[in-house]
């Protein structure tokens, strides 16, 4: 339910809805001033919110299936992880950290957008301001 | 507030689209519902035992799991149209996700099951009538778009079939181009001759593309270092399947034989080209009084008449893109993004290095003066 009387969460946050606007495991892509960008809900209640754009060769990014990958391992070893924490672009498979929107385990230096998003009070908040980058 | 919107939305052409009015030289179409699509065009009694058998050709190819693609499906999620049936098979739909949204002036159309009927597999009887029947199916969007140009397709298994094909469709306006499969016998072999002959007189380049059956049944070309473990490795290896056949054309005296005829490799890539003229040159400078029919430097016919198609591009910065241009020559490069495929290459996320020169002529002109545009 919105409601008139909501607080920001952060600054500039922008109100897009309530929680069950939100269908758990898909992405809503929405218009936050003027960015495409979706906002996801895992099954175990986190939210992300990546801009619907790939860097690499500009595919709708949120077309892209979330889930987990294999962590790096040993030859024929599959380690499942980071469930419900990677996007893979629909065009080329690249993944994205969704919690950092780093490129995961290659030397790909590209990094998709990705948005703070709070929930408070039964209404969900984005940051229309990209998360900064995590690497040095 | 915030507006829920479509999700392809911001898909598009980069604010000063480097693409527009370009040549898309790698699209692939299906058809619609398969083998059904194609009845009305085959002669009655191959349709009857198509349809006794349950043939469906588009679902639709079997290879071992092992080599399945990152997504399953080979084919963009974002590319099913709206109305029903596989990517690449609405000509209204393609018109507008690829041929509209970049501003591109045509694109050069391929059917890779066509390609598996042509590689010998509804058997060598049907083979040229299964690819005759792709070709009328196709050269339908020629009449919805004109800038839909097909890579007719031919059997490469049916030589007489083909050069027949080439004579009734090849005089066809929308057609640009023979798409020959490839097959066991290597491509310099005089097999081909009556099909690059009847190529030649009707002004048409020879269009190579691989249909993904390749290294996985008999009859299409195995790779010589094995089989191959999983996606990865298989993906790789379509980078030396060009090899091969451009080192078979070029040594067999093909591009002598045939002085005005032309090759487009379609999804080859093409760093691997740089290294292989190098070797071609240095074994002629050797070795040429064993080939005396190679009168120049093999380098030099491939500049003169091949070229590549640019995706996949192998993606260094796009300051050694450049310089591997620079070896290659910016004159062998046609722009192609292999719609509606999930590795394509986009307008404005390439070439990004390029002067404008450059890019004048593998968006646009080199297509034009290699297919019969």
């Amino acid at each position: 339910m919105v409601t008139a009387s909501s607080q920001a969460p952060m600054p500039n946050g922008v109100m897009v809805g309530g929680i069950d606007d939100f269908p758990v495991g898909e992405f809503k892509i929405l218009d936050v001033k003027g960015r495409e960008i979706g906002v996801y809900r895992t099954t175990d209640g986190r939210w992300f919110a990546a801009r619907n754009l790939c860097p690499h060769r500009g595919a709708p990014l949120c077309r892209g299936s979330v889930g987990a990958t294999m962590l790096p391992s040993d030859p024929m070893e599959f380690i499942v992880g980071m469930d419900q924490e990677v996007v893979r672009c629909p065009w080329h498979a690249l993944e994205f950290d969704l919690k950092t929107g780093e490129s995961l385990f290659t030397d790909s230096t590209l990094r998709i957008g990705v948005h703070n998003v709070v929930v408070q009070d039964g209404n969900v908040w984005v940051d229309p301001r990209p998360k900064p980058s995590t690497r040095n | 507030m915030t507006d829920v919107i479509d999700a392809n939305s911001s898909r598009g052409a980069a604010p000063n689209n480097p693409a527009v009015g370009a040549i898309d030289t790698d699209v692939h179409i299906y058809a619609p519902e398969g083998m059904k699509s194609l009845y009305p065009y085959l002669p009655a009694g191959l349709r009857k035992t198509f349809e006794m058998r349950g043939t469906t050709a588009s679902g639709y190819i079997w290879v071992p799991q092992k080599y399945d693609f990152p997504h399953g499906d080979r084919r963009r999620v974002d590319t099913f149209p709206p109305g029903g049936g596989p990517p690449g098979s609405d000509p209204k739909f393609a018109q507008a996700d690829l041929l509209d949204r970049y501003a591109f002036s045509g694109c050069v159309m391929s059917s890779l099951e066509a390609g598996l009927a042509g590689q010998g597999f509804f058997g060598v009887d049907a083979s040229s009538a299964v690819c005759a029947a792709y070709n009328k199916v196709a050269l339908e969007w020629y009449e919805v778009d004109k800038r839909f140009r097909l890579a007719m397709v031919v059997s490469s298994v049916d030589v007489e079939g083909a050069v027949a094909e080439i004579k009734s469709m090849g005089k066809h306006p929308g057609v640009v181009a023979v798409y020959v499969p490839l097959t066991s016998v290597p491509l310099g072999n005089k097999h081909f001759y009556p099909i690059f002959a009847a190529a030649q007189e009707m002004d048409l380049p020879i269009f190579l593309h691989i249909t993904a059956a390749e290294f996985t049944h008999q009859g299409v070309p195995m790779a010589p270092f094995g089989t191959m473990e999983n996606f990865s490795e298989r993906r790789v290896s379509y980078a030396f399947l060009g090899p091969p056949v451009l080192n078979s054309l070029m040594f067999n005296g093909v591009f002598e034989r045939f002085p005005k005829l032309k090759f487009a490799f379609a999804e080859f890539g093409f760093s691997w080209a740089v290294g292989l003229m190098c070797r071609m040159d240095a074994t002629w400078r050797f070795a040429r009084a064993g080939t005396p029919w190679v009168k120049r430097p093999p380098s030099e016919y491939v500049r003169e008449r091949v070229r590549f198609g640019t995706q996949p591009m192998d993606d260094p910065s796009p300051e050694d893109m450049s310089k591997l241009i620079s070896l290659l020559g910016p004159e062998c490069l046609m722009f192609s993004t292999d719609y509606p495929h999930w590795d394509l290459d986009a307008p404005g996320h390439i070439l990004s290095g390029e002067s404008d020169e450059t890019k004048r002529m593998i968006y646009r002109t080199n297509a034009q003066e290699t297919f019969r545009w």
